[in-house]
């Protein structure tokens, strides 16, 4: 986003899943970017920039990876940007509470032979569970690696890690220029690992090969090529050796693992990982004092409730419901009190604008019939969108979303999927995009892309306006439960789906298994919330910025093209609406304005609302009554129904926590709130076909953005399977509804 | 932990989240139909049945966690495997011990009781 900055020093985050390496990404650069307690979660190569002492830092936020083995795109990622050596320094950020596993992508790292600086993270944690570390014996351990000890959550030792970065890369300089000090990278006592009597010469051996025939990039030593290839990842060598020189060497690793088979029954990799392991333990028993019993039991006991085979479900769904309730009971007052603001006192000064440079009829209606009212119409939601955000990150920070995961397994490989999906399908709840890509977590194809076909039946937050614009005007005290049923209904529709996919399309040739590691629990810092709040609302901000805006303005084009057409059925936009009713007729929605909005919705889904703001709000005449502008008396009249709205939020913040308990007796209350918009729905639509039309709503078409991340990831075949075959289900559903509905003499 | 069977697909997965033979595996969790919890290295790893099928070990603790081994043992005996599903006779009797399935979980309110 800003210009590029020359560099003086490129550093490498690496780490763990769950080390914290993206908080102390976050507090290095000060960039904005999410952190969760997912295993995994950063995909995207990411890159912030820092100053210090003069010198523009760039900082590469490396995926979260257990090894440096080739087992998801992630760790491919991650192996070949430190494999190219773009980074003068990799910081390896430690989590020192979970020290073994952690250290054992060190000494891979350290094995690569580059320049590592150990962040020694959560070193608070540590110390609640007993852990006392001896920073010195573990530097020692590891070959005089500078190791830093930091709480990253709360900034302690991030001043420490950027001057050690300084330092190292005077000390550097000072090698590359002294006169008298010829320093041969040769000479110091690089981080070796013995891998022992049995496998330690054929290494030698392989090496020898590798250093005879063949040239190497200079980052790229023969040792590690050698050893990397013995653990069974061949790919390494086409990718240095090109094909021909890597057939050589594959047939002397064939021969190799001929011969060793006898000795090393459990197989090199194995054995590789274990001396690995060898070698850390060492350095932990070195280095680590720990209590005689794991400290743990309160998290165990948490554990036991949240992940209890019949309890966890239940309980899970409980945390859900609140959520979304609390989504819809704040989001309401906020709504009417923006809805207010846009409609009454902006319009007006818009108005007053453009009466005053004097502007045409013509631009008057473009600007507040089409881009006011259809970005308005959106923006009201973002305080509901604000907390929904906010309880995503919650329960992705806080750990909870892995303990889900964990207990999901089961109904999951119902679908011969496992947890792990789960967690993308839960990011679908706030958007489909970055649920898309977080299926990059998975193993294998076919459970992405199954998991992929599936997120978009996740209600994302783009569709919940709609809900909470019909549900507020048709089902008044119910809404609630109508909103959850469409939640409900999405996540049926998966389920369903899910099993005919992988019973017929999508058949798994092997069984799925399920490894995860539980992270412990966390409590979320509001800083790293904030972070992902702003982060996902400003995303939508800017959606409606540029998306929602040129598409309203669009869509009133549309409107209003031929200009003299009598009504708004007569113009462009009517006539082609006009031309797919008739397919929604039996659904119960079946007038172009309906249809319309489902027209424009499949460009973004924000998009049915804002159609109908301008379709349903439609006052086209009102050009000379231009009202007088008060702006004092607009602003104590914003403010105060600001401080209203926040009032009557957090009456039903109070009412949705205490189930059952209706403090401020608000039945007669909720019925009156409505937008305008909620009283012209109610004169097209029954409350039946409005049920209709949101459950066509919740299962149509995944919007564009979406469907560009299947065709990134999947091709475009799977995007457009996804487009056609989600339509086909909502009108099926919808239809279905309708009928049903029809039958038993709702209306 | 002593070894892998034969058919683990994942075993050099979990070799390098620190699975690998001579570790110390506790048992936290295992309820039926649920994956199993295991605490490995200090840290927690969440595994399902069919990948603790493939995980053989032998019980440390003293005698009363031993008794604890459910149907290993007796199964063994008549031929049949734990829960007699994913199993296929004879795979992985060379290794004579339990595959960690088997194994009752280690809770720590137990010990706190017997303490």
């Amino acid at each position: 986003m800003k210009m590029k900055r020359n560099t003086d020093l490129t550093i490498a985050l690496a780490g763990n899943p769950n080390a914290g390496k993206t908080t102390v990404f976050n507090r290095l650069t000060g960039s904005r970017q999410h952190t969760g307690n997912w295993p995994g979660k950063t995909i995207e190569r990411k890159s912030g920039w820092y100053k210090h002492a003069g010198m523009w830092i760039e900082v590469v936020d490396l995926p979260g990876t257990y090894s440096l083995a080739a087992y998801s795109e992630e760790e491919i990622v991650a192996r070949d940007f430190l494999l190219e050596g773009q980074a003068d320094v990799v910081v390896v950020v430690v989590d020192a509470s979970n020290l073994e596993r952690n250290l054992y992508l060190v000494v891979q790292i350290l094995e690569l032979q580059l320049p590592v600086i150990i962040a020694l993270n959560m070193t608070d944690m540590a110390e609640t569970i007993g852990f006392e570390i001896d920073i010195d014996d573990l530097s020692d351990g590891l070959g005089d690696v500078p190791v830093i000890r930091m709480v990253a959550a709360r900034g302690k030792g991030i001043e420490e890690l950027k001057e050690e970065i300084l330092l190292y890369t005077k000390q550097q300089s000072n090698e590359d220029t002294g006169p008298d000090c010829m320093t041969n990278p040769d000479s110091s006592p690089a981080f070796q690992i013995d891998y022992g009597l049995v496998i330690e010469p054929e290494i030698e051996n392989l090496r020898a090969l590798i250093e005879e025939r063949f040239m190497l990039p200079d980052q790229i030593k023969p040792r590690w090529l050698a050893v990397k290839v013995l653990e069974g990842e061949v790919d390494l060598l086409e990718q240095f050796l090109g094909v021909e020189d890597a057939r050589v060497v594959l047939d002397q690793v064939h021969s190799i693992q001929k011969r060793l088979e006898a000795r090393v029954p459990e197989g090199l990799d194995i054995a590789i990982a274990d001396r690995r392991y060898e070698c850390v333990g060492k350095i932990v028993e070195q280095s680590l004092t720990r209590p005689k019993e794991p400290a743990r039991t309160r998290a165990d006991r948490v554990d036991r409730v949240v992940t209890h085979p019949w309890l966890g479900i239940p309980i899970f769904m409980m945390v859900m419901y609140l959520v979304f309730s609390l989504v819809v009971n704040v989001s309401e007052p906020y709504l009417e009190w923006i809805d207010a603001v846009v409609s009454g006192p902006i319009t007006n000064w818009v108005g007053a604008l453009l009466t005053s440079i004097g502007a045409s009829a013509w631009l008057r209606g473009l600007i507040l019939d089409g881009a006011i009212a259809g970005v308005g119409g959106v923006l009201v939601f973002i305080p509901g969108l604000v907390v929904l955000f906010f309880f995503i990150g919650l329960l992705e920070d806080s750990g909870y979303l892995a303990r889900v995961a964990f207990v999901m397994n089961r109904f999951l490989s119902f679908l011969g999927l496992n947890g792990k999906s789960f967690v993308p399908l839960i990011l679908g709840f706030g958007c489909a995009v970055p649920g898309i890509y977080a299926t990059r977590t998975l193993e294998s194809r076919r459970d992405r892309l199954l998991t992929a076909l599936l997120v978009p039946f996740m209600s994302c937050s783009a569709r919940l306006p709609v809900y909470v614009v019909f549900g507020m005007a048709f089902f008044g005290r119910r809404a609630d439960w109508i909103i959850w049923g469409l939640y409900a209904l999405g996540i049926a529709m998966a389920v369903l789906l899910g099993f005919l996919y992988s019973r017929t399309l999508l058949r798994s040739s092997e069984e799925t298994s399920f490894l995860m590691e539980l992270p412990s629990y966390r409590l979320p810092r509001l800083s790293n919330l904030w972070i992902h709040v702003s982060l996902r609302t400003g995303e939508f901000l800017r959606n409606a910025g540029t998306l929602i805006l040129a598409a309203s303005m669009v869509v009133w084009l549309l409107l209003n093209i031929p200009p003299k057409a009598s009504s708004l059925e007569q113009s462009v936009f009517g006539q082609v609406s006009g031309f797919v009713a008739p397919v929604l007729e039996p659904a119960g929605f079946g007038t172009w304005e309906a249809s319309g909005s489902l027209l424009t919705g499949m460009v973004a889904k924000e998009l049915v609302i804002a159609t109908m703001t301008q379709i349903y709000l439609d006052e086209r005449v009102e050009t000379g009554a231009e009202s007088e502008i008060n702006l004092l008396q607009d602003l104590i009249d914003i403010g105060k129904g600001f401080i209203e709205a926040t009032i009557s939020a957090g009456e039903r913040l109070l009412d949705a926590l205490t189930p059952g308990v209706q403090l401020f007796g608000g039945e007669g209350e909720r019925e009156e709130g409505g937008t305008a918009l909620s009283y012209s729905l109610q004169s097209a639509f029954t409350p039946l076909s409005a049920l209709a039309f949101i459950v066509f709503v919740s299962l149509y078409t995944p919007c564009v953005a979406t469907l560009g991340a299947i065709r990134a990831e999947f091709g475009g075949r799977w995007a457009s399977f996804s487009a056609v075959s989600q339509t086909g289900m909502a009108w099926l559903v919808a239809t279905l509804v309708f009928q049903l509905g029809h039958l038993l003499g709702l209306t | 932990m002593v070894g892998f069977g034969r058919h683990c697909r994942r075993s050099r997965r979990l070799a390098e989240l620190g699975i690998n033979p001579g570790t110390e595996i506790t048992v936290v969790q295992s309820d039926p139909g649920q994956p199993l919890l295991l605490r490995v290295r200090g840290s927690q790893l969440a595994v399902d049945r069919r990948v603790a099928h493939q995980l053989f070990v032998t019980p440390l603790e003293p005698m009363p966690e031993f008794l604890h081994l459910r149907r290993g043992w007796r199964r063994w005996g008549r031929g049949g495997g734990p829960k007699g599903r994913g199993w296929r006779s004879g795979r992985s009797r060379r290794w004579r011990k339990a595959s960690l399935d088997d194994v009752e979980p280690m809770e720590s309110d137990r010990n706190e009781d017997e303490a």
